[in-house]
């Protein structure tokens, strides 16, 4: 079962890591974005099936961990798009719950982008690039194992 | 990080799972790296000579090893052959402990490659264990968390490098390391 509240948390909380590396202002600007797309992802119906959804939001995270890696001068033009995206994707996540009150706290581990700021303005990045690393490893298994059918993936009742 | 981990505490994998004795959720995932010696004393070196060999390594081992372990753990689900999974993890423990008691200042390249090598073999043993768990999300968080704290662990121990004595300390250790992993490997090769 590919549900419940972790990935929506793994998703903001990757979203965040890399929204420390961001400048400023623009940081603030894709924060909003997030939370827009994730408002949005929630009122749209959107008739995907949820191995779709979950896929979209696990793919969002591993791409939005991997920056975490890439100078972001080199992406800082896509730092807007990725945040609508990946609020999208987990506003949508949000509205398979069946319950608002997931994306309300989906939304929160966004803000660890304040700690972590703290850590890229010190060059103490490393300590994001490390916690990147096991997001990027969390988001690729649960990625596969829903793309692979077996005895812990079988859709359930709730599903 | 702590709201994510009070949140998959919360959200165990039981609701929807109860009765099925499949092993599952974050608690499972983060018991399962500490319930294997073998698997458990791998981690800890992976950090410890991280933190002999200094910088980049010291880092650049544990965010190597996850993403290796995942490649790794989508073979193991898959079903994809591979090596005897229990050797390979034993050869990690001795090799890995030997590092450390001969203080050996591998290259950058040749120990990212070692450490890749051996985190694919725990990966396919965490991978092939997977399948069988129900909320696998819950399981894949709780287990690269444990394995993140545990290569944490390791960079702690490392730390002793500088007090007195303390690389003959580590160097013993690495050499206990090895031992252990001598007798995984004769158990391994004998059963």
């Amino acid at each position: 079962m590919n549900g419940g509240l972790v990935p929506l948390l793994l998703l903001s909380a990757t979203i965040g890591l890399m929204l420390a590396f961001v400048p400023g202002r623009s940081a603030w600007f894709a924060l909003a974005a997030f939370a827009v797309a994730a408002l949005a992802g929630l009122a749209i119906p959107l008739g995907l099936s949820p191995q779709i959804i979950f896929t979209a939001l696990w793919l969002s995270a591993i791409v939005a961990a991997i920056l975490v890696y890439v100078p972001v001068a080199r992406w800082s033009v896509a730092v807007l798009p990725l945040c609508l995206n990946a609020g999208f994707w987990l506003g949508a996540s949000a509205a398979l719950t069946g319950n608002h009150a997931a994306l309300a706290l989906g939304l929160l581990p966004v803000l660890i982008a304040i700690p972590a700021r703290w850590f890229t303005h010190r060059k103490f990045d490393i300590v994001i690039k490390v916690i990147a690393s096991w997001m990027i490893a969390i988001a690729s298994l649960s990625l596969f194992v829903s793309l692979i059918p077996t005895p812990g993936y079988k859709p359930d009742h709730m599903e | 990080m702590v709201l994510i981990a009070a949140s998959a505490l919360i959200a165990t994998p039981a609701q929807a799972h109860e009765g099925t004795g499949l092993a599952g959720g974050f608690i499972a995932g983060v018991l399962h790296p500490l319930a294997g010696l073998d698997h458990m004393l791998a981690m800890i070196s992976v950090g410890l000579w991280g933190a002999f060999l200094g910088r980049p390594l010291v880092y650049a081992l544990p965010m190597l090893f996850p993403g290796a372990m995942v490649v790794g753990g989508a073979l193991g689900m898959a079903g994809v052959g591979f090596p005897p999974v229990e050797v390979g993890i034993a050869v990690s423990v001795v090799t890995l402990g030997a590092m450390i008691l001969f203080a050996v200042r591998a290259p950058v390249v040749v120990a990212c490659a070692i450490v890749a090598i051996f985190a694919l073999f725990h990966g396919y043993a965490h991978g092939a264990e997977l399948p069988s768990a129900a909320d696998p999300v819950g399981y894949s968080a709780g287990f690269v968390l444990s394995t993140g704290l545990l290569h944490l662990v390791g960079i702690g121990f490392g730390l002793l490098r500088a007090a007195p004595a303390g690389t003959i300390a580590l160097r013993a250790a690495g050499g206990a390391i090895a031992l252990s992993g001598a007798w995984f490997l004769l158990t391994a090769v004998t059963a």
